[in-house]
């Protein structure tokens, strides 16, 4: 019997760590003693542990994941017995070696031996349900399969680690016998939650279908008087729904809640539409959009995408909430890339926008008209604004907000650049007094953003 | 006239066999531990219990406040558990056979919670029974100034409750659970302290996986017939669950003073000719004892019996203490187990010690026989280490006063000083490489001292001056300044400090620039 702790660093998680879950299979079928911390746990760190897994996640956080291998280190016989897997140490396992001595996974555990001799694959495996039953940490959603049926993506898209992680389209397992096997261990679950980064393109997908049928996810599906739903939590494919509409008949058949769709780039907007169009025709009426944004696209294709749901929307009668996502290239442990097209101060714009929403794009088109603007000219005005100004719209409107309009209209092209630059500088406290102090061109606007200097104390925080 | 009145014995009494009887509060769950030892061990002989099979989970809830030790044994048929779970010293268990056979320990949780549930079960029977104590009140009649001075059968009635339940699982059982602890400072809710306590004085088995020397003590054991009884302890709480093993790993481990490495070679099982009918056997690692080990969870010789800890390191301290005073602290110089198997050493109630018995004062007779054997091994092993130590210290001794010497006579030329640089920083080298973690602390003393001497002479060196170019008249070629500085040192060498001052003054008289210029 052995001692086995499992860690997920205290970086933001919604999901349940189901890789730890996995590895909490295998060790309690081992016949070990499995336990499951968040981040730094003095009570852990205190004992001896034969094997220590900890989690990572987004690259930029994997400067926390490094620290928590770190804090651990002592409560192991030698380094190697702590274990480091998960997307971030797939994508970038150097940044974890070069600073702390453990043994990185990288890739899924679907190899015999990668946790040493005679060791089996895992990503069978059924996760460890019950793992988190005493977890102070919030993990959502609850009373849930969580399940995958494909790994890969057909697609190659450069902004995605999809091609990095996972580099074969392919079927992994039956729906029906990871749901079926979930209910013999742990009881039945309410809700379906699918993890696959491409479902649609599996060539029989009708027969996924049919399964999620079976296991009582049928279209209005109840249980215990309570509506069930499915979930595709990673989207669907809207341009293979827009080439083949009988997939939305399929999906139709399934208590399907929401439908996520990507719009990534406005190139995709007619199969966009039309995907929509035909999912709007059998029934469907909520929607949630992953927008990627600050990747080779302009603010421009970010409103222009913006605009094309608040129209469908009104057309259609239907509710597509969006969801900006910020891209942040692959090996990046911060998240302060601006891309070639974007300004520092337009994404921290989007920032403040979303801020009320919690991130979201409302479904309302006069909401979004007033959030956003109404043409694309008021939306590079809006996210140049100062933060307060977004934020507290309504409370600036008619005093300071008008008075920084009428001077940050007057720039010309070049010098609203050059402004936007000087912004993006400004951000980092060091030597903000002196640098403004120097600049007498932008002074009355710069007041707006640094009253005498200093960031309005709502802004400090980058 | 003598009184057939059987004596009653009042409610104060508890004190003793409670708070009183124990040093350490975590002392009570090992009582508990030993019951679920036993219990298991006779569910093993009876048939009941395949072997490894047996476990005791204890489950902490600090937000609760409530401890729970939980065996899979024998538990207590019904029918007797009144006589077994409410009668006082009166256990029928055979002390041969048992961890614990007074039938006293159980109470030891009244000191230290508000409410303590006893609840038995026998494998097959439909119902469980649980006995509660109202430790509150037992607590209030317990103290002196309590002036009831009730008799402690009464008082125990009257705090005492139980109830009958169906049974929660098929097999033997019982659970002993401390509800609401107190006080606050116990360390029963800390998960951190309940297990290292645990590693020490619970029969848990080593951890094979750390001590790779596990499995060579139990074919050791194997070989001569010898059982090492072991139970296996699961501690769950707050999110954490642990398997309790023997606190011994591979190494290195370090010293308490200087951090130094302490490398296991091996282990050594003694005595060599023993079997399952020997009083005692026991191991330990060889190391090269270069001191006392750090690490209070394994420092020292530990007594065990039944497989579960007696006193920490102190009964062994003790026994190396009666070889020679000095000798007490040698004890923590090693790392090993002695585990104690003649059944007529008894552990006296408190468990740190042995009543003193003929069978115990025998064994430990023979013990102080062995530890007498291991003073003479670090005794001998500090010897190895000083005779290299003092080989290297004489040589620097030496060029420290070579350069002295020089000194005092004069520095011949700048060549010489250099000269004499060098041979004290070689010394000084060999000194640095002679500093190894394996060294004792008089060792690192010495070494150090030395070192620092070298250092002072060097700082002299570059002070001091030179015969050849300040000291004596201009007149002198280099040839017989050197001349002179050697027939110097050729007197320093030979004359008392008085004469060769004298000597010194009329050469310098002659050829020096001024008498006091070369006393300057």
């Amino acid at each position: 019997m052995s001692n086995i702790l499992l860690v997920e660093p205290s970086y933001r998680s919604k999901f349940p760590p189901l890789g730890l879950m996995r590895l909490s299979a295998y060790h309690k079928k081992k016949g070990d003693c499995v336990s499951f911390v968040r981040g730094c746990d003095p009570r852990a760190q205190s004992l001896r542990w034969h094997r220590i897994y900890v989690s990572s996640l987004f690259t930029w956080t994997l400067n926390t994941t490094v620290k928590t291998i770190d804090y651990y280190s002592k409560a192991v016989s030698a380094p190697s017995d702590i274990f480091v897997g998960g997307v971030g140490a797939t994508l970038y396992p150097e940044y974890i070696r070069e600073r702390v001595s453990c043994s990185v996974i990288e890739g899924h555990l679907s190899k015999r031996g990668m946790l040493g001799p005679r060791t089996p694959a895992l990503i069978n495996l059924t996760p460890d349900y019950s793992l988190l039953a005493g977890a102070s940490y919030d993990y959502q959603p609850k009373d849930t399969y969580f399940t995958r049926v494909s790994r890969g993506c057909i697609r190659a898209c450069k902004f995605c680690a999809v091609p990095l992680l996972e580099k074969e389209f392919g079927y992994l397992r039956s729906l029906r016998q990871q749901v079926r096997e979930v209910d013999r261990r742990y009881g039945t679950m309410q809700n379906l939650l699918i993890l696959d980064n491409n479902i649609l393109a599996l060539e029989n997908i009708e027969k996924v279908f049919s399964e999620i049928e079976s296991v009582g996810f049928a279209a209005n599906a109840k249980r215990n008087g309570r509506q069930r739903s499915v979930d595709f939590n990673q989207g669907i494919d809207a341009r293979l729904i827009a080439a083949r509409p009988s997939l939305a008949d399929g999906l139709s058949r399934l208590c399907l809640h929401p439908v996520r769709l990507a719009f990534d780039f406005m190139r995709m907007r007619k199969p966009y539409i039309r995907a929509v169009e035909i999912l709007a025709e059998r029934g469907f009426f909520k929607f949630t959009n992953y927008m990627l944004f600050n990747f080779n696209d302009s603010p421009k294709d970010l409103f222009d995408r913006l605009m094309v749901n608040a129209a469908l929307n009104q057309r259609l009668g239907i509710r597509i909430t969006g969801f900006p996502m910020r891209f942040v290239p692959m090996k990046q442990v911060k998240r302060d890339h601006v891309s070639d097209k974007w300004h520092w101060r337009y994404l921290r714009g989007i920032q403040c926008v979303l801020l009320a929403t919690r991130g979201l794009v409302g479904t309302d088109p006069d909401f979004v008209k007033a959030a956003f603007g109404a043409t694309h000219e008021e939306f590079l005005e809006i996210l140049a604004m100062p933060d307060r100004y977004i934020i507290f719209r309504e409370q600036h409107r008619n005093k300071e907000a008008r008075e920084w309009g009428r001077l940050y209209r007057r720039l010309s092209e070049a010098s609203r650049h050059e402004f936007l630059e000087l912004l993006a500088d400004l951000r980092f406290p060091q030597k903000r007094k002196e640098k403004i102090a120097k600049n007498r061109r932008f002074r009355r606007l710069i007041d707006h953003y640094y009253p005498d200097g200093i960031a309005p104390r709502a802004e400090r925080t980058q | 006239m003598t009184s057939k009145r059987a004596p009653r014995i009042g409610s104060f009494v508890l004190e003793t066999l409670t708070t009183g009887m124990y040093t350490e509060p975590l002392d009570t769950v090992r009582e508990y531990v030993q019951n679920a030892f036993d219990s298991i061990r006779a569910a093993e002989r009876a048939g009941v219990l395949s072997p490894n099979k047996g476990r005791a989970e204890i489950t902490v809830d600090s937000k609760k406040r409530t401890l729970t030790i939980r065996d899979n044994g024998l538990g207590i048929p019904q029918d007797e558990v009144l006589d077994r779970l409410l009668d006082i010293g009166m256990s029928s268990k055979d002390y041969a056979q048992n961890a614990g056979f007074r039938g006293i320990g159980r109470l030891a949780g009244i000191a230290y919670c508000d409410r303590l549930e006893f609840t038995a079960h026998a494998a097959a029977e439909p119902e469980e029974t649980t006995i509660f104590h109202d430790c509150v009140e037992l607590r209030r009649n317990m103290k002196p100034d309590s002036q009831v001075g009730e008799e402690m059968q009464v008082v125990l009635a009257q705090c005492t409750d139980m109830k009958t339940s169906s049974a929660k699982e098929e097999g033997g059982y019982f659970e002993v659970r401390m509800v609401n602890i107190t006080p606050l400072d116990v360390p029963f809710l800390n998960y951190g302290k309940l297990i290292f306590y645990l590693e020490e004085s619970a029969p848990v088995p080593y951890d094979f996986q750390r001590f790779q020397y596990g499995s060579t003590i139990q074919s050791w054991l194997r070989d001569r017939e010898i059982h090492l009884p072991e139970l296996s302890v699961v501690v769950r709480g707050d999110g954490l669950v642990h398997e309790v093993l023997k606190p011994y790993e591979n190494g290195p481990y370090t010293t308490s003073r200087n951090n130094k490495n302490i490398l296991l070679d091996n282990i050594r099982c003694f005595p060599e000719e023993a079997d399952a009918s020997s009083p005692f056997w026991g191991w330990y690692a060889e190391t090269d004892l270069p001191g006392a080990l750090a690490d209070p969870k394994v420092a020292g010789f530990r007594i065990r019996r039944d497989n579960f800890g007696l006193g920490g390191p102190d009964i062994m301290a003790d026994v190396f203490g009666e070889v020679s005073t000095t000798n007490r602290r040698f004890n923590n110089y090693f790392l090993g187990e002695i585990h104690i198997l003649d059944t007529a050493a008894i552990p006296n109630a408190r468990r740190d010690g042995f009543e003193d018995t003929e069978a115990w004062r025998s064994v430990r007779k023979r013990l102080v026989e062995f530890a007498r054997e291991r003073s003479k091994d670090v005794r001998s092993a500090e010897r190895v280490r000083n005779t290299t130590v003092e080989r290297i210290t004489n040589s620097a001794a030496d060029a420290v006063s070579g350069a002295e010497k020089k000194m005092q006579v004069g520095l011949g030329t700048n060549e010489e000083r250099h000269k004499l640089k060098t041979q004290l920083e070689t010394q000084r080298r060999k000194l640095e490489a002679a500093n190894r973690p394996s060294r004792s602390e008089t060792e690192v003393q010495r070494l150090r001292h030395h070192e620092e001497q070298i250092e002072e002479t060097l700082k002299k060196l570059d002070t001091a001056e030179v015969l050849v170019g300040q000291r004596l008249v201009a007149a002198l070629d280099r040839k017989q300044r050197k001349l002179i500085s050697e027939i110097l040192e050729l007197l320093y060498g030979v004359l008392d400090a008085a004469s060769y001052d004298k000597a010194r003054c009329a050469i310098m008289e002659k050829y020096g620039v001024t008498t006091k210029d070369a006393h300057s």
